[in-house]
């Protein structure tokens, strides 16, 4: 009876209307979060973040949640002035090799060339900003034990948290030993949109925050002002305790179920 | 119920030496100076404070060192409770309010004890109501039928009707003067008023009852 009283009235049924509004605010946030992932990922989409690592460390880059794909490479000479780097590319068979055109005019099609004792067969030419040459998985994984550091080429699904993976792979590795981390592309480019994001995120926050103690500080006045009559008519306080604690719960928990009947009508 | 000894403390000092016997066929009166002390007065006797030193016996038990949980079962048992500000939940309806001392406590024909009460003071029409739509004599009359709907042994009344006009406090009086035919009742108030009707008037003075 005091439960159902409790939910009958008009105060209350406020409440968990409010609830149910604020808590449609974890969708807004979602999508908001949604769509600036998205505008990150569409300013450098072409982009990614690379650095020297040994392969010991592999694992433990893998395991970065916002890292989408690893791309490994290492750098050698084929006889040339400079050393040239080399990545492993999924679409390539076990000896094939791609190189950069620089170095392709040097060759023919279907020569082999031998790396390490590994001979590898000439397939195509390309072309890349830095220079890249292409061999397969396989062969990559067949002479890295050659080298104490590897490179790292990763791509994120999340752009936005850039900063932080660059902090999650310096974790633990000294400066001393050489390592480096080259980003291809500019922090500072999409840092208006963030403050409004973040600066959105903070007003909603505080507000559901202080409309939520507000709603939980009103229902323990009206439980307070009640407890003395209850007691003194034969409640005991574990009673009065288990009462208030029903109404909070009932609140917060029909404000939800209501959340997710708007959710479903929208 | 006997006070035998019993010392408390209030705000203002401390309650000495209460010796009483109350036996459940009169009407008594305690009149006091002052509100502090009534009120501390009604906790003492209603065995919502601790007491410091002495015993107090309901039905020749001494409870004095029961547990909260325990006196509070016993108040709910035995006691009927009438609060000067009357104190009725504003939530709930009238009808409601009456059964309130009823959710505890195992009992058939819950409906018919709350109906007859109701019907008693003339409060059928209006057991649907919410407190804030009745007059004050009728929210005491409803605090009075909650006090009874457990039929206890003591009806305990701190300064019952203080916001009453003169003519409801007569006939207030006068119901609990007959109510006090079958049970106790223990009035606690500052000033004695239709002292006619009272079978005992115990007053407190330099600190003792």
């Amino acid at each position: 009876m005091l439960i159902i009283n409790f939910l009958k009235k008009k105060t209350t049924i406020l409440y968990i209307i409010i609830i149910a509004l604020l808590l449609l605010l974890i969708p807004l946030f979602k999508y908001m979060s949604n769509k600036r992932i998205t505008y990150y990922n569409e300013i450098y989409q072409d982009t990614y973040i690379e650095f020297l690592m040994s392969y010991e460390e592999y694992e433990r880059i893998s395991n970065i949640k916002e890292i989408e794909n690893i791309t490994l490479g290492f750098e050698a000479d084929l006889g040339t002035v400079r050393d040239l780097r080399f990545f492993e590319d999924p679409n390539l068979a076990n000896n094939e090799l791609i190189l950069d055109e620089n170095y392709f005019k040097n060759y023919q099609l279907g020569d082999t060339i031998t790396l390490f004792n590994y001979e590898f067969k000439l397939i195509d030419e390309t072309y890349s900003l830095f220079n890249d040459n292409h061999i397969s998985e396989y062969a990559l994984n067949e002479l890295k034990d050659n080298f104490d550091t590897l490179i790292y080429r990763v791509t994120l699904n999340d752009w936005s948290k850039a900063s932080k993976v660059e902090r999650e792979i310096n974790k633990g590795y000294p400066f001393e030993q050489g390592y480096f981390i080259e980003t291809y592309f500019d922090h500072d480019k999409p840092i208006i949109y963030d403050i409004f994001y973040y600066i959105i995120k903070l007003i909603l926050i505080i507000l559901s925050l202080y409309i939520i103690f507000n709603i939980c500080f009103n229902i323990y006045l009206n439980e307070k002002e009640k407890s003395y009559l209850y007691y003194a008519l034969g409640f005991t306080k574990k009673q009065l305790r288990l009462i208030s604690i029903t109404k909070y719960i009932l609140v917060f928990a029909l404000g939800f179920l209501l959340n997710l009947l708007l959710i479903l009508i929208l | 119920m006997k006070l035998d000894s019993i010392y408390c403390l209030y705000s203002e000092g401390i309650l000495k030496d209460i010796n009483f016997t109350f036996t459940n066929n009169k009407l008594y009166y305690i009149v006091v100076p002052d509100e502090k002390i009534a009120n501390r007065l009604f906790e003492l006797i209603t065995l919502m404070t601790p007491i410091m030193e002495g015993k107090f016996y309901i039905n020749n038990l001494e409870v004095s060192a029961f547990s909260y949980k325990k006196k509070t079962i016993l108040r709910r048992e035995n006691m009927g409770l009438l609060f000067k500000d009357i104190l009725l939940d504003k939530d709930l309806t009238i009808y409601e309010n009456v059964l309130l001392p009823l959710l505890n406590i195992k009992t058939n024909k819950k409906k018919e004890k709350v109906n007859a009460l109701l019907d008693r003071y003339k409060l059928s029409k209006v057991s649907n109501y919410y407190p804030s739509d009745l007059s004050l004599y009728q929210k005491q009359l409803t605090s009075l039928a909650r006090a009874l709907i457990n039929n206890p042994q003591f009806i305990i009344a701190l300064m019952p009707t203080d916001l009453m006009t003169k003519n409801n406090e007569e006939k207030f009086y006068q119901e609990l003067k007959n109510i006090s035919h079958d049970r106790g009742v223990i009035i606690i108030t500052k000033r004695v008023k239709y002292q006619n009707l009272a079978d005992e008037i115990i007053f407190y003075e330099n600190k003792r009852l």
